[in-house]
This record gives C-alpha cells, sequence and structure tokens, in this order.
C-alpha cells in the first residue's frame, strides 16, 4: 500500500473558501469553481484576458507505509494541438527562485495574477517546481499534509479565435520513499 | 546502515549466474546486465531484465546505505489532468525506481520499471 496522494483545488475567498478534493478536470473558465464546464464560463477573447486563477495543492491524506512524499513537479504533458494565437499560461512555480504562495484572502482573481507570473513548462523539469513548506526540497514525513501552493492561469488576448481551445494535460508527480 | 557491500546481485549475458559485484563492476557492466536482485531482510526486489519482470514485496522504506554504494527505491506518481475536458476522472499511473549511487561519485544507475513491470529503462536521473 502507498500513500495517499491526491491534487486539491480550492475556490472563494479564503474565509469561506471551498476545497476539491481529487478533482475531474482543471478546466478553466470565467468562474472560480472546481470542474467548470467551459461552455458555461468562457473565457471573452479581449486584450489581457484571463480566465480565474487555479490555487492547487498536494493532498496527503494517509501516508500509508511511505516515509516521504517528495520532488514534486507540475507541468503540461500535453498540448493537444497547440496553443491558439494569443493563448498561454502562466504560474508561480519554478526550479530556481521559488517563492511560497500565500492564499489570498479575497480568493482567486480573474485578471492578471501578480503571482502566477512565471511562463507554465510544457516538458518535466529537471527539478521539483512546486514546493513543500517554502523549500523545493522540502518532504511530507506525515499525513494529512499539504504541499505549498500551485498557482495557475489561463491567459488570452484580442487575438485569440472564438471557440474552444485545445485539450491539455497536466501532468501532477510526487515520489514516494 | 549496512556494512556489507556484496548484498547486490547481478546478472550479465556474459555470466547468466548470478554474482556479487561492487559497484565499479556494476557500472562498467551496465549495457550487459540481465538481471539487478537486492535482498533486505526477508524481502527480496528482483529486476529480469531480459524477460521484463518485476517482482516486488511490501511497500516499505528502502533507502539506505550499504557499503560504498547507496540504494534507494521509490514509487514515482502521476496524476494526469485534462483542461476544456468533461469526460471523467484524471489518468493515475505509478512507475517502480530503482538507484544504484556510489557514494561521493557522480556515477549511477537508475532503473525505471511500469507500475506492471512491462517496460522498464534507463535513467539518467531521478
Amino acid at each position: 500500500m502507498g500513500a495517499t496522494v491526491q491534487v486539491a483545488e480550492t475556490n472563494g475567498p479564503s474565509a469561506t473558501s471551498v476545497e476539491t478534493i481529487d478533482p475531474a478536470n482543471l478546466n478553466m473558465g470565467s468562474d472560480d469553481s472546481a470542474e467548470l464546464v467551459p461552455a458555461t464560463y468562457p473565457i471573452t477573447a479581449q486584450a489581457d484576458g484571463h480566465a480565474f486563477e487555479k490555487w492547487l495543492r498536494f493532498y496527503v491524506s494517509l501516508m500509508g507505509g511511505s516515509n516521504i512524499v517528495d520532488n514534486l513537479k507540475v507541468w503540461i504533458s500535453s498540448l493537444g494541438g497547440g496553443w491558439k494565437t494569443g493563448e498561454g499560461m502562466t504560474t508561480n512555480m519554478r526550479t530556481t527562485g521559488y517563492v511560497q504562495a500565500t492564499y489570498p484572502t479575497g480568493g482567486p482573481i480573474e485578471v492578471d495574477s501578480t503571482v502566477a507570473t512565471q511562463v507554465m513548462p510544457e516538458a518535466e523539469p529537471g527539478g521539483p517546481n512546486l514546493g513543500i513548506s517554502g523549500g523545493l526540497g522540502g518532504q511530507i514525513v506525515a499525513a494529512p499534509n499539504y504541499s505549498d501552493w500551485a498557482v495557475l492561469q489561463l491567459d488570452v488576448s484580442n487575438l485569440t479565435p472564438a471557440g474552444s481551445v485545445n485539450q491539455k494535460t497536466l501532468t501532477f508527480q510526487y515520489d514516494e520513499q | 546502515m549496512k556494512d556489507v557491500p556484496l548484498e547486490i546481485i547481478i546478472t550479465t549475458g556474459e555470466n547468466p549466474d548470478p554474482q556479487l559485484v561492487q559497484f565499479s563492476d556494476l557500472y562498467d557492466l551496465r549495457e550487459s546486465i540481465t538481471s539487478i536482485m537486492y535482498l533486505w531482510n526477508t524481502n527480496c526486489y528482483y529486476v529480469d531484465v531480459t524477460h521484463q519482470t518485476f517482482i516486488i514485496n511490501g511497500g516499505r522504506k528502502l533507502h539506505f546505505e550499504m557499503g560504498p554504494c547507496r540504494v534507494c527505491y521509490r514509487r514515482r506518481n502521476q496524476h494526469k489532468y485534462a483542461m476544456n475536458d468533461l469526460k471523467g476522472k484524471p489518468e493515475k499511473t505509478q512507475i517502480h525506481i530503482v538507484g544504484l549511487e556510489k557514494i561521493g561519485t557522480e556515477k549511477r544507475l537508475i532503473l525505471m520499471i511500469s507500475e506492471d513491470g512491462q517496460e522498464w529503462r534507463w535513467a539518467n536521473k531521478l
């Protein structure tokens, strides 16, 4: 039996936030909610347009005989048919100069994120890009516990064509020892 | 901590019989290795490269030093989430990683094996 580790998404202002553990998808759109339907909450093509930020964490609910959970990496493992014009994704995750993010009092925002300022990697990072307790070399050794926050934001421009963007795949990777 | 450096057993194409070796021998023979075994109490961890099988017992911590080598075992997990998707739950996969590292040097062997033991590959780093 191994550790039970899932991705958890948090939405809403911090005082009334709602957590969704192991969401079915990470669809992004014009609503601060988990598992949203993109057609219901489309992002309007506009200069400097954005989806609501996604605030995500690894949630370790059970160590299950493992002693350590570490080496956290998150990246876009498939771009589907590629980026549409003006489309992109930013994040707070990075392999150097990493700084732990703090969940915003007012909750995720739909304007340009001041936390997700790095280009989201499109290949497996060479080392961990998400920290534990503020450090990329951190380890989770007891449950329940969380990783640091992974913040994602999808961006569009006024040149982004109408219609669905291509389906992408995000990979969340962790090691257990 | 183990003081005995000879608990790694390997088999190569040139010598089909299992033999105990030092890490330097293992590194030099890496292209012809057909199996790797190491023993830890009653648990046996055995990788048969030729027949692409992998047998593992238990899920306990396996990260210790034995003589001049460090052997580590870890499970690497991936959760793949779709975006712009309404079809269902994320895909979750796991691979086994067996690493042998010469302490104090840059030499290391890392073997990655799929969850079902049917696919394996050497890796340069964790």
